[in-house]
C-alpha cells in the first residue's frame, strides 16, 4: 500500500511565521488601498454617498428613506446646484465638513485617532490568526508527544461524570 | 380586560420572583419538592403570560382604545394582519412578546430536561426565571413600558393612530417575531451553560441537550434578518436592503457569534476541547441577544429602526452589567475545571480550519461592536464627533467575508484529525478547476473589479466542494446499496442530516453572497422627472409613464403613477409606484414596485408628483442578481430545518448517555 506523504508546503524552509504576518499585511494593505466596488451612480450620489444625513436617521444622505425630509432633501437641492456650478465633490465635502463638523461623513476619515476604527479590525485578525496558528502547533505537538504516554486518569475526573462516560465510550467503540 | 392583562402581569413579576428562589433553595437544603414547585412555577409563568398576552391580543383586535397601546398602534382601518402585528410595534407589547416567548421556550426545556438533567434543571430555571423577572418588572415598573395602560374613561378616542407606514408591510408582520424567537432561543443553551459551570458539570452534555435549542434559535435568527432585509428593500425605497444601520448591526451580531458557536461546538464534542471558548461564545451570544433589544428599544442610537425613545436604556445597562459580571466571574471561577488536554493530530486537519472560521466570525462581530461604538470612543477621546456608515463596513467587511468563503469552501476538504498532501491535491483539484473556469468565463463576459471577481470565483469555488461532498457520498451510497442517484441523495442527507444540512446552508449562503455582489457592484441608479408620455433610460431598460391615478381614504391619500417597461423595444410589463400621504401622521410614504427576474430587479420608486400637472418625480434602480440574495436565504432555511430535523439514532445516543449517567450517579 502507498504510504501518504505529511503535508509539507515549501513555505516551511522560510518560515510559516514569517509568511503569515506578511500576508496578513499584505491583505491590510490591499484592503486600506482598495476602494469598495464602483458603483455607477449619478453626480448628486458621488457627494450624496459620502455624507450622512444629519435629520437623525442615521442613513446615508442619497438613501435616507424620509420622503419629506427637512434636512435630506435641501442638503441634495443644494449639492445638485453647486455641482452644476461646477464644483468638485471633494470641494462641497469639504464645505459640508467646515459647516457640520466630521459626523457629517458617512465614514471616519482615514487620518489621525480614526485610524484605530480602520486598522484595529485587520490587527485583530492577524493577531487572533498568529494566535491559532501557535495554538495548533502547540496542540499538534503536544499530540505527537503523547502518543506514546499511558492515559492516566486525573483525579478530579470523577468530579466530572460527563468526562468519564466519554471515556468510557470511546473505549467502548475500539470493541465495535 | 386592561385589568385582567395587568393582574396577569403582576402575577408572572410573582412567579418569577419566586421562580429565581425556590430551586435555589431545594438544591441548598435538599429539600427536592422546592426544585419540583421551581418547575410547575415554569408551567404557571408560560400559561400566565399566555393570559395577558391573550387579553393584549384581544383588545387589539377588538380596536379597545381604552387601552393606550391598542389607540397608539391601531385603528379601525387597519386589516387584521396588521392589527395581530401591532403587538410587538411598540415597546411595551415587545417586551411582553420577549416574557410570553421566553415563558414557553422555558416550560418545554424544563419539560424535555426535568428527568435527564436533574442536577442542572433548577439553576436553569432560576436563570431563565431572572430573565423573565427583569422584563416583567420593567413592563409594571415603569408605565412607559407596560402594554396595559389605560386611557381615562372621558378621554378614550374614537379611532386610534394607527400603525406606522412603515409597519404595514407582510415583512414586519414576520420579522421581530422571528427575531425574537432566535434572541430568547439563545436564552436556553445560556441558561445551560450557566447551569453547566455552577454544577460543575463541564462535560458536553450541556452542549447537546441544547444542541437543537441552539439550531433552532439560529434559524430563526437568519429568518429574521433576512426578512428585516427584505422588508427594507421592499419598504424604504433605497433601492438597497443592508445600510449597516445600528439596529440591522444588533441583529447581526448574535447571529454572526451564534453561528461561531455552531461550529466551534462541533469541536468540542469531536475532541473536548474549547470548553471555555464556548462558554465565552455563548456568554456572548446571549449578552448581543439583549444587547440587540436594548438598542431597538431604548432609543439610545438613533436609527431609522428605533421604534420608541424611552428610560428603558438605563435598566437594560444594568442588567446587561449584571448578567457580565455573574456570568464572568463564574466563568473565571471555573477555569481550572474548564481545562482540556488540548491535542490536534496534525496542524493542517479540520479543527484548524475550524478555528480559523471562529475567529473570522468573532473578527467580524467585533468589526461591527467596534463601528457601533466607535463614534463614543472618538468622542470621549478626541471631543470629536464621528459617524460610522456604510462606506467603513463595506471597506472593511466585504474582505473579510471575502475570507470566510474561503474558508467555508476549504473546510471540507480538509479531513479530520489529519491532511496528508495527496488526500489534499486529490479534493482540491475539481474545485480549484471548477473556480478557475468560472474566473475565466466570468472575465470573457466582461465582469471586472476585484471584489466582483473574487467574490464570484469564491462562490463557484465553494459550490463545487460542497457538490463534491455531496456527490462522493450519493455515488458510494449508490454503489454499495444499489439505490438510484436520487434515493441515494435523499438518503445520504437523511442519514446525516446535521452534516449535510450544514452544507445546504453553506451553498444558501453563497447564492445570498452572488446576489449582494451582483447587486451592490452592478447596481444602476437614474432619477428624473417626467409627465405622462415621457420615458427615461435605467440601465439599458425604458420606463414610460402611462398613467397617473390619485384618490384619497379616510387615512390617507393616495397618488400612483402607472409606467410601461421595455428593453430594447420588447414590452417586459408594467410598474406602479405609490406615494402615500397619512392624513393622521402628517407623514408621507413611497411604495416601491418591481419587476423581477432571476438576472435583475427594476425597482421604482414615486418620490413626489402633482396633482394639477401630473409631473412625477421617480427613482429607478436595476440591481443585478438581486433575486438570487432571497433565494439564497430561502435555502439557507432549508438547511437549517434539515439539520434541526430530529434524528433518532442521535436521540438514542443521548438517552443511552442519559441512562448512563443516570446509573453512574446512583453508584
Amino acid at each position: 500500500m502507498k504510504s501518504e506523504r505529511r503535508l509539507q508546503l515549501p513555505v516551511h524552509r522560510i518560515g510559516r511565521a514569517r509568511v503569515l504576518v506578511l500576508l496578513g499585511i499584505m491583505w491590510c494593505l490591499a484592503v486600506l488601498a482598495t476602494a469598495p466596488a464602483a458603483v455607477a451612480v449619478p453626480p448628486v450620489g458621488s457627494v450624496s454617498d459620502r455624507l450622512i444625513c444629519l435629520c437623525g436617521c442615521n442613513s446615508v444622505l442619497s438613501v435616507c428613506p424620509h420622503p419629506n425630509c427637512e434636512w435630506g432633501i435641501p442638503a441634495k437641492q443644494d449639492i445638485e446646484q453647486q455641482l452644476g456650478a461646477g464644483k468638485t465633490p471633494d470641494a462641497i465635502i469639504a464645505q459640508y465638513v467646515s459647516k457640520y463638523g466630521e459626523q457629517v461623513l458617512a465614514a471616519p476619515t482615514k487620518r489621525g485617532f480614526n485610524m484605530v476604527v480602520w486598522v484595529l479590525p485587520f490587527l485583530m485578525l492577524v493577531i487572533g490568526g498568529a494566535a491559532i496558528y501557535y495554538l495548533a502547533r502547540t496542540w499538534a505537538k503536544r499530540r505527537a508527544e503523547s502518543e506514546a504516554e499511558t492515559i492516566v486518569v486525573p483525579a478530579s475526573v470523577e468530579d466530572h461524570p460527563d468526562e468519564i462516560v466519554r471515556r468510557m465510550e470511546d473505549e467502548l467503540k475500539k470493541f465495535d | 380586560m386592561n385589568q385582567i392583562g395587568y393582574t396577569a402581569l403582576l402575577l408572572v413579576v410573582a412567579i418569577s420572583a419566586y421562580g429565581v428562589v425556590a430551586p435555589l433553595v431545594g438544591v441548598r437544603t435538599g429539600r427536592r419538592e422546592f426544585i419540583r414547585s421551581g418547575e410547575r412555577a415554569a408551567y404557571a409563568l408560560a400559561a400566565v403570560v399566555v393570559v395577558a398576552s391573550a387579553c393584549l391580543l384581544y383588545m387589539l383586535v377588538t380596536r379597545d382604545f381604552s387601552n393606550e397601546y391598542v389607540a397608539s398602534y391601531t385603528s379601525l382601518e387597519l386589516g387584521w394582519a396588521y392589527t395581530v402585528s401591532a403587538f410587538w410595534a411598540g415597546n411595551s407589547g415587545s417586551m411582553l412578546l420577549w416574557v410570553v416567548i421566553l415563558g414557553v421556550f422555558q416550560a418545554i426545556a424544563v419539560r424535555q430536561n426535568r428527568h435527564k438533567n436533574r442536577e442542572l434543571i433548577p439553576y436553569v430555571i432560576s436563570i431563565l426565571m431572572s430573565i423573565a423577572l427583569f422584563f416583567s418588572l420593567l413592563m409594571t415598573l415603569l408605565p412607559e413600558a407596560n402594554p396595559f395602560k389605560t386611557i381615562p374613561a372621558g378621554s378614550v378616542p374614537a379611532n386610534g393612530m394607527g400603525l406606522n407606514p412603515m409597519l404595514e408591510n407582510p415583512g414586519m408582520v414576520i420579522h421581530p417575531v422571528t427575531l425574537y424567537l432566535g434572541y430568547v432561543g439563545f436564552s436556553i443553551p445560556f441558561a445551560f451553560a450557566m447551569a453547566a459551570l455552577i454544577t460543575k458539570r463541564l462535560g458536553d452534555f450541556w452542549i447537546r441537550s441544547t444542541r437543537r435549542w441552539t439550531l433552532f434559535a439560529w434559524l430563526f435568527l437568519t429568518i429574521g434578518n433576512i426578512v428585516g432585509a427584505w422588508w427594507a428593500y421592499v419598504t424604504l425605497g433605497w433601492g438597497g436592503y443592508w445600510a449597516w444601520d445600528p439596529v440591522e448591526n444588533a441583529s447581526f451580531l448574535p447571529w454572526l457569534t451564534g453561528t461561531a458557536f455552531l461550529h466551534s461546538v462541533m469541536i468540542q464534542e469531536k475532541k473536548d476541547m474549547l470548553k471555555v471558548w464556548n462558554m465565552v461564545l455563548i456568554i456572548l451570544t446571549f449578552m448581543l441577544t439583549i444587547f440587540g433589544t436594548f438598542l431597538t428599544r431604548s432609543g439610545i442610537i438613533q436609527s431609522v429602526h428605533s421604534f420608541g425613545a424611552s428610560q428603558l436604556g438605563e435598566f437594560f445597562i444594568l442588567f446587561m452589567g449584571l448578567t457580565l459580571v455573574f456570568s464572568l466571574t463564574l466563568l473565571f471561577n471555573r477555569l481550572d475545571l474548564l481545562k482540556s488536554r488540548n491535542e490536534l493530530d496534525s496542524f493542517v486537519s479540520r479543527e484548524s480550519t475550524f478555528l480559523l472560521n471562529n475567529l473570522i466570525l468573532v473578527g467580524m462581530a467585533f468589526t461591527v461592536i467596534l463601528g457601533v461604538l466607535f463614534p463614543i470612543f472618538s468622542e470621549a477621546v478626541t471631543g470629536n464627533k464621528v459617524t460610522v456608515g456604510p462606506p467603513f463596513f463595506n471597506t472593511v467587511m466585504v474582505p473579510i467575508g471575502l475570507l470566510l468563503l474561503f474558508v467555508t469552501g476549504v473546510c471540507p476538504l480538509i479531513a479530520w484529525r489529519r491532511a496528508t498532501y495527496s488526500n489534499l491535491r486529490k479534493n482540491l483539484i475539481y474545485p480549484v478547476a471548477t473556480a478557475a473556469v468560472a474566473f475565466v468565463v466570468l472575465f470573457v463576459l466582461g465582469v471586472r473589479g476585484f471584489y466582483p471577481l473574487l467574490s464570484f470565483t469564491l462562490s463557484a469555488f465553494v459550490l463545487a466542494t460542497v457538490a463534491l461532498e455531496f456527490g462522493r457520498g450519493t455515488w458510494v451510497r449508490h454503489r454499495m446499496q444499489q439505490e438510484n442517484v436520487a434515493k441515494a441523495l435523499v438518503g445520504l442527507t437523511w442519514r446525516n442530516k446535521r452534516r449535510y444540512g450544514g452544507y445546504i446552508v453553506h451553498v444558501g449562503v453563497v447564492l445570498l453572497l452572488v446576489g449582494v455582489t451582483g447587486s451592490s457592484a452592478f447596481k444602476v441608479k437614474a432619477d428624473q422627472v417626467l409627465t405622462k408620455g415621457e420615458s427615461m433610460k435605467v440601465g439599458g431598460y425604458e420606463l414610460t409613464y402611462d398613467s397617473f391615478n390619485s384618490y384619497d381614504t379616510s387615512e390617507k391619500s393616495v397618488g400612483q403613477v402607472v409606467f410601461t417597461l421595455k428593453k430594447d423595444g420588447q414590452f417586459l410589463g408594467t410598474v406602479t409606484p405609490v406615494k402615500e400621504y397619512y392624513f393622521n401622521k402628517d407623514q408621507p410614504w413611497t411604495r416601491v414596485d418591481r419587476n423581477t427576474t432571476l438576472s435583475r430587479d427594476v425597482y421604482v420608486s414615486l418620490l413626489e408628483y402633482s396633482t394639477d400637472t401630473g409631473e412625477a418625480k421617480v427613482e429607478a434602480f436595476i440591481n443585478p442578481l438581486i433575486s438570487w440574495l432571497w433565494i439564497g436565504g430561502i435555502v439557507m432555511v432549508i438547511g437549517g430545518i434539515v439539520a434541526l430535523w430530529p434524528d433518532r439514532r442521535d436521540q438514542r445516543r443521548l438517552a443511552a448517555r442519559y441512562e448512563r449517567q443516570a446509573r453512574l450517579h446512583e453508584v
